[in-house]
């Protein structure tokens, strides 16, 4: 049993804090990720990852990923989660000794070749085990435990009375989801996109084909008529938020977020909300009261409903989508700062979405609260005044009234 | 080599032993999938009945936590039963049966992941003693990994495929949310049909989850030539009928006996109508196709999805 509190100066305080594990599919995600609160991120490389659409990181972005990283005392971790082909087979140890000796902190992985060959290289980083495999028990951690491996992330399917039980003896470290998408099939044992459209699940194709519709058929007889409901395969988003105390208390060594192909704006406000929750619980876990303000943040980057996965029993209907009604569309993120000007009031952004004079501007940062202000001015690189902000990536200054920092972000109030 | 057949109708038993084969798979309580779950007594009762038979017994689930203590005195009273060994794809039942010094032949059965020579190899050096080939791999590749691997392999040669397995009760969730009603079990006969797809799917729920599996039958019956080096070529009854599943063992059974006298090429022929005249829908699965994954390759694939569409 994993100690995890202790009392200083009369007061009970966490100890074991987790490591909170953001994804990035990019460099700029990567650093916003660390900025706003990370511990530590999961980027994928060019090789050897899935989400082979996701924009991967070659290995000058993994040593530029680990060179910021540092500056922050955070930790860069490198999925190599594909499960291999006899295509694949080469240049493994090559790309994974480039990784130690870059200083990458740990792989993911999914196959058992690459966890053994990481091992008997004596490399420095450490070997997690991939969700891919969808470890669920014990026991199964005991066999990864006797490869040498360091930690294992546990299979969606954990429900929490199981992960208690798992907390409790568990010989490695453990990583659990606290946030994201989820598949709605065993990871790792999903074939539907190699049969509907021939992509590779496990090497990164994946489709998504459960998020499609599929007529079903009984007997031969069509059961959902077209005024029915379609049928779908597709899972809401997971959330945790509202039992990471819970988690806390029981040792878990490091919270997932899954999402390396979300956006910049997902990951800034999914990191920021729940570093602000962890460190607040682990201050004062007795007096800890989860703030609702919270849940509407998360909410305004998610692009799904959301729900609490596995944790409490097996997911029913009010989990799972079954249209697209209940996918909604995120909050407009349409800048992000990249200066500010004392003297003229003026933020240098650069403009991510459609925005003019009159709308309302939501700021968010990794360093002070959240306000909004009207828009009043708007200058381009020209010193002139334009009407309306629609140039993707246009720098542009706008007149704010309160301070605002670098990597703040703004996102457009309806 | 050997064939392997489940046994889905524990009566065809004594007929597939007059047909020469010696290899079963049996379904259990524990099972990922099977329409008949022999409960201990039958295994022993089979075990004992069939003494020059080999028995694997399919503990081939993902297993939660809270059910891993009954796994485990299932394994214990499983040890009493004379039986060859186990197809599992959960590491936590391959722990438990070297925790326990059992001598299971451990079939690493995981549907899926077993896609690389190395991989297995690595397998045999921690417990693994046999594998299950991945469909989802060109017969070419197969070929070269049974070469390459230096532990007995098992290939499917017919039968449905496994497409995917989910711990979620998704028809039951679907006819909550729809209010249409239909038989979510394996008897309701259900296919799925993804929009603007061919492709067709049996999808069925129990206590486990919902399991798919493939409307199709993978056929190589014509193609012993290919895979004569395997230890085990498996014939999968599961969703067959009991006349189908006696046909076409019964078929393979004979093709393989003529494959050892030499007579394979003369007759195979004869021995595809017989498969045709049952009527049932055959596939190639990936037999002859592959898979992509990289960007550049999906791209190059839709692009000439959407020009053969114009």
């Amino acid at each position: 049993m994993r100690k995890v509190s202790q009392i200083i100066d009369g007061k009970r305080k966490i100890i074991k804090k987790p490591e909170l594990l953001a994804p990035a599919g990019n460099l700029e995600k990567l650093k916003t990720a660390i900025i706003y609160g990370a511990d530590a991120v999961f980027v994928g490389g060019k090789e050897f990852s899935l989400r082979s659409q996701a924009s991967n990181f070659t290995i000058d972005d993994i040593k530029e990923a680990v060179e910021f990283a540092n500056q922050y005392h955070a930790h860069i971790h490198v999925t190599c989660n594909i499960i291999l082909h006899q295509e694949n087979l080469e240049g493994i140890k090559t790309y994974l000794q480039t990784l130690d000796d870059i200083g990458v902190s740990a792989i993911i992985v999914a196959d058992p070749y690459i966890m053994m060959i990481a091992k008997e290289m004596n490399l420095r980083l450490e070997v997690h085990v991939s969700t891919q495999l969808s470890t669920l028990n014990l026991k199964a951690i005991q066999f990864y435990q006797s490869m040498g491996m360091d930690r294992v992330v546990l299979g969606r399917e954990v429900t929490f009375q199981d992960l208690k039980t798992i907390m409790e003896y568990s010989p490695v470290d453990v990583e659990y989801f606290i946030h994201g998408a989820m598949c709605i099939h065993y990871s790792g044992r999903c074939m539907l996109s190699n049969y509907l459209s021939r992509r590779d699940a496990n090497r990164g194709g994946c489709s998504q084909s459960c998020r499609w519709y599929y007529d079903l058929y009984s007997h031969g007889q069509l059961v959902n008529k077209e005024d029915d409901i379609p049928f779908s395969m597709s899972s809401k988003d997971m959330t945790l938020v509202e039992h990471i105390g819970e988690l806390i208390e029981l040792g878990v060594d490091s919270f997932k977020i899954e999402g390396r192909m979300k956006s910049l704006h997902y990951i800034a406000t999914v990191v920021s909300t729940y570093r602000k929750i962890i460190d607040a619980y682990c201050e004062d876990p007795d007096h800890f009261l989860l703030d609702h303000s919270y849940q509407q943040e998360l909410l305004k980057s998610a692009n799904r409903a959301l729900c609490h996965g596995f944790f409490y029993e097996n997911p029913t209907q009010q989990e799972q989508l079954f249209n697209m009604r209940d996918e909604h569309p995120t909050q407009e993120f349409v800048m992000r700062v990249l200066d500010y000007d004392e003297k003229t009031k003026l933020a240098k952004i650069e403009q991510r979405n459609y925005f003019k004079k009159g709308d309302r501007i939501e700021i968010f940062s990794p360093y002070h609260p959240h306000f909004s202000f009207m828009v009043e001015e708007i200058y381009n690189e020209e010193n002139q005044e334009v009407q309306v902000a629609n140039h993707p990536m246009e720098i542009l200054y706008v007149k704010i009234d309160f301070r605002v920092e670098r990597h703040d972000m703004g996102r457009k109030i309806k | 080599m050997e064939i392997v057949v489940s046994i889905n109708h524990k009566e065809l038993l004594y007929q597939y032993v007059d047909m020469g084969v010696h290899y079963f798979i049996l379904g259990c309580p524990y099972s990922f999938y099977t329409s008949y779950a022999l409960s201990i007594d039958d295994i022993k009762e089979i075990t004992m009945r069939y003494p020059q038979c080999h028995f694997y017994v399919a503990l081939n689930a993902l297993y939660d936590q809270h059910q891993m203590n009954e796994i485990e005195e299932f394994i214990k009273a499983l040890h009493n039963c004379c039986i060859h060994g186990l197809l599992f794809q959960d590491f936590g039942i391959l722990q438990i049966v070297k925790e326990l010094h059992y001598d299971f032949d451990m079939m690493y059965a995981p549907e899926t992941l077993n896609t690389n020579s190395a991989t297995l190899n690595t397998l045999m050096n921690l417990g693994v003693k046999s594998a299950f080939l991945s469909r989802v791999i060109p017969l070419q590749e197969q070929i070269l990994i049974q070469h390459e691997v230096s532990m007995p392999l098992m290939l499917q040669v017919h039968g449905v495929e496994y497409i995917a397995a989910s711990k979620r009760k998704l028809l039951t969730n679907y006819k909550e949310a729809s209010q249409v009603d239909f038989d979510i079990s394996l008897e309701g006969d259900l296919i799925l049909k993804a929009k603007d797809s061919s492709y067709e799917f049996q999808i069925y729920e129990d206590e486990k989850g919902t399991h798919i599996f493939s409307q199709t039958r993978l056929y190589m019956l014509d193609l012993y030539n290919h895979f004569h080096q395997f230890d085990y070529i498996y014939i999968e009854t599961f969703m067959m009928s009991e006349e189908e599943a006696r046909e076409v063992v019964s078929i393979y059974s004979d093709a393989l006996k003529s494959y050892q006298q030499g007579s394979y090429e003369r007759y195979v022929k004869e021995y595809m109508e017989l498969l045709y005249r049952l009527k049932t829908p055959l596939d190639r699965g990936f037999l002859f196709d592959q898979t992509v994954y990289k960007l550049e390759d999906m791209r190059k694939m839709d692009n000439e999805k959407s020009e053969s569409n114009h």
